[in-house]
C-alpha cells in the first residue's frame, strides 16, 4: 500500500470520526432536549414530581439516545482497510498526543469530581442516604469509571490497545502509574492521620485521595509524552 | 531511562539503510517518536523491539546497541 493511499484512507478516518463526534454532540442535545420538551409538554416535568414517571420518561430518553449513538456509530463506521494495524499505527503519534493533552486536563476534571464526591459522602455521613445521593453517586462513579478507563485503555479494541500499549507509549504510562502508586501511599498516611483525629474525616477526604490517584499517572504520562515530543 | 554505558548507532544504521525515521518506525511497529527517542538515548528499548529494529535494518543488535567499556 502506498503512502498516497495511507494518507487518503487516514483523512476518511479523521472526517468519519469528526461526522460521528458532531452527531453524537446532536443526539444528546436531542435527548436532553426532546425530554425537556416532552416532559414539559404532556406535564410529566411538572410540580410535584412523580418519580416513577420521570424515571420511565427518563428511561425512555436514555434509550432513545442509546439508540441515536449506536445510529451514528453505524453511519460513520470505519471501513476494514482504516483498521490495519498500519494505518492504526501511522496514526498513533497524533492519537497519543489528543490522549496526552486529554491527560493535561485531569486535575480539572478529577478535582470536580473528587470535592463533589467529598460533599457526597459528608451529605450521607451527617444525613443518611437520599434519592438524589444515590443518583449523585451513580454519575460520579459512571464519570470516574469513564476517566480511569481512558486513562487505563481498559477494554478498549484491539486497535486501540496498538496505541495504548506502544513501546514508548507503555513506559510513559508504566511511570505515571508507579508514580500514582507512590502519590496514593503518600495520601493513604494522610488519611490515616486523619482518621486517627476524627474517623469521618478520613471517609470525607478518600474520594479526593481516588481522584489523585487518577490524576498524577495522567499528568505524569502527558508532560512525558510532551517532553518527548519536544527532543523529537 | 537513559543509561550513559550504552551507546546507540541507529541513527547511523538507519540512514545507511536509507529509511527515514517514520519509515523505520512503520516497519517495527512504533511510533516515529519512539524512533527518536532511541536514537537519542533517551529511551531504551525492549530486547523485542531492539531484535525488531535489527532485523528491520538487516544487523545484528550489537551494530545497533553497544556498551562503553568502563
Amino acid at each position: 500500500m502506498s503512502e498516497a493511499e495511507d494518507d487518503r484512507i487516514i483523512a476518511d478516518t479523521r472526517r468519519r470520526l469528526l461526522r460521528r463526534a458532531f452527531l453524537n454532540v446532536a443526539v444528546a442535545l436531542a435527548t436532553v432536549g426532546g425530554e425537556l420538551f416532552f416532559g414539559l409538554r404532556l406535564k410529566v416535568l411538572a410540580l410535584p414530581l412523580h418519580w416513577q414517571a420521570v424515571a420511565v420518561f427518563t428511561g425512555l430518553a436514555l434509550l432513545f439516545g442509546a439508540l441515536g449513538m449506536i445510529g451514528s456509530w453505524w453511519v460513520t463506521r470505519l471501513p476494514p482497510e482504516a483498521l490495519t494495524p498500519r494505518i492504526t499505527l501511522r496514526q498513533s503519534e497524533r492519537i497519543q498526543r489528543f490522549l496526552s493533552r486529554i491527560f493535561l486536563f485531569f486535575p480539572l476534571i478529577m478535582g470536580v469530581l473528587g470535592v463533589t464526591s467529598s460533599a457526597l459522602v459528608i451529605q450521607v455521613l451527617n444525613h443518611g442516604w437520599r434519592l438524589a445521593d444515590g443518583v449523585g453517586a451513580v454519575a460520579v462513579l459512571a464519570g470516574g469509571a469513564g476517566y480511569l478507563l481512558l486513562l487505563t485503555g481498559w477494554g478498549s479494541a484491539k486497535r486501540a490497545r496498538l496505541i495504548y500499549d506502544e513501546e514508548l507509549f507503555l513506559s510513559f504510562r508504566t511511570r505515571g502509574y508507579i508514580a500514582g502508586f507512590w502519590s496514593v501511599m503518600a495520601g493513604l498516611l494522610l488519611v490515616l492521620a486523619l482518621g486517627l483525629a476524627r474517623p469521618a474525616w478520613a471517609v470525607e477526604a478518600l474520594p479526593l485521595l481516588i481522584a489523585a490517584g487518577v490524576c498524577v499517572p495522567a499528568m505524569t504520562i502527558a508532560l512525558l509524552n510532551r517532553r518527548a515530543e519536544r527532543d523529537a | 531511562m537513559p543509561d550513559r554505558r550504552l551507546e546507540v548507532h541507529l541513527k547511523a544504521m538507519r540512514i545507511q539503510a536509507g529509511l527515514t525515521q517514520a519509515e523505520l518506525a512503520l516497519k517495527v511497529g512504533v511510533t516515529r517518536k519512539t524512533i527518536n527517542t532511541v536514537e537519542n538515548g533517551v529511551f531504551i528499548p525492549s530486547t523485542v523491539l531492539a531484535l525488531s529494529l535489527a532485523r528491520a535494518l538487516g544487523v545484528t543488535v550489537e551494530t545497533l546497541f553497544t556498551l562503553r567499556e568502563d
